[in-house]
């Protein structure tokens, strides 16, 4: 029930979001705005376990919260036939390709880092060794 | 007759999106969480078939279901909360992160319109591919800027984030994709909300990163794409 009481909390940040949006005309989305507010005031408080909780919860049924803007797909099965093939190739295949290549140069990246974090990590062993 | 319960009754519509999501949580654990039942694909799918079969229209659908679409604005703001508690974690790999954010705004994009072109697409169709791996309201913003069709945009945004959630688990095995960074940093990139909801599921770390990149991806891909057509098709 917990998780109630701190709905309130995540919206008035999303009615922030949308203050900034239409006071300083921004591009941005309200809820990226609203999130990013959030974010900042979370660095000024402690952590805190009710409101991660809450958050949790929340996430966890982003798929229902996706159905009313999915759906509205049904409103543009025309335009989605008429480039159909050229359509396909590029939201299919090209979706497909740039994930794996996204996946590989990141773990490529990632493990790089890690690797020169760890043989500095045995540098500073080995100072501490010759210091000894 | 159902046509005209609903027009009486909106709130008929809530219930019968809450009932085919609590089906689609149902399906998807019985299949073994099989990605084909993914809840957010199962439950678009069974929602449009609903409503051609009960013959009622999309935007009466939408307003009845309105206070379920502004969840999804409550539910972006809650993703704060895992990066301020993973954020120890983004700090130290800023470095990587921020090379593959920036190789990967040029290149999705990219890669998107040039195969449709290939393929023989008309302009308008290629302008609105270029947003397609950003969240909704981004891509739309994008869309809208550079010349592209804004409802066609929504959905090839949607399809897109379904499929990097339904290959996602298979091209991490194959590939050998283990390191939960790369996983939920390659999900949020090119999948936008659909995949990092996908993403929470397979754990924290691989939402938290997810849910980064897609804020990232969303900022990076409307500062860059404007210049990047211009520079194409002038």
């Amino acid at each position: 029930m917990k998780f109630l009481l701190y709905l309130p909390f995540f919206i008035a940040f999303q009615l922030l979001g949308e203050w900034l949006k239409s006071e300083l005309s921004l591009p941005i989305p309200a809820a990226t705005l609203g999130m990013f507010m959030l974010l900042l005031f979370l660095f000024l408080i402690p952590e805190n376990k009710n409101l991660t909780d809450s958050a949790q919860r929340l996430i966890l049924h982003l798929p229902l919260f996706f159905i009313p803007a999915g759906v509205g797909i049904m409103s543009y099965t025309e335009i989605l036939k008429h480039d159909s093939l050229a359509l396909s190739v590029a939201v299919v295949g090209s979706t497909i390709v740039s994930f794996i290549l996204a996946a590989w140069v990141t773990q490529k990246l990632v493990s790089k880092e890690l690797a020169s974090e760890s043989e500095s990590g045995s540098s500073t062993t080995q100072k501490e060794v010759r210091l000894k | 007759m159902i046509k005209e319960y609903v027009a009486t009754y909106p709130s008929l519509l809530i219930l019968l999106t809450l009932l085919i999501y609590g089906i689609g949580l149902a399906l998807y654990r019985w299949g073994n969480k099989t990605v084909f039942l993914l809840p957010v694909v199962s439950g678009i799918a069974m929602t449009i078939g609903s409503l051609v079969y009960f013959d009622i229209d999309y935007s009466h659908y939408f307003d009845s279901v309105k206070i379920i679409h502004f969840l999804l604005g409550t539910a972006t703001v809650a993703l704060a909360v895992p990066l301020r508690n993973n954020f120890h974690l983004i700090r130290e790999h800023a470095f990587p992160l921020t090379i593959s954010l920036a190789i990967f705004s040029v290149l999705t994009p990219s890669l998107a319109v040039l195969s449709a072109w290939i393929f023989g697409a008309e302009q308008g169709v290629l302008l609105s591919l270029a947003p397609k791996s950003i969240s909704t309201p981004f891509a739309i913003a994008v869309a809208e800027s550079i010349g592209g069709y804004p409802p066609l945009v929504a959905a090839i945004v949607i399809i897109t984030g379904a499929i990097v959630a339904i290959v996602a688990s298979t091209v991490f095995k194959v590939f050998s994709i283990q390191h939960p960074i790369a996983q939920g940093f390659s999900m949020g990139m090119t999948g936008h909300g659909i995949a990092t909801a996908t993403a929470f599921e397979m754990s924290v770390t691989v939402g938290t990163f997810s849910a980064l990149a897609m804020g990232l991806m969303g900022l990076s891909t409307s500062i860059c794409l404007p210049y990047l057509v211009n520079w194409l098709f002038l």
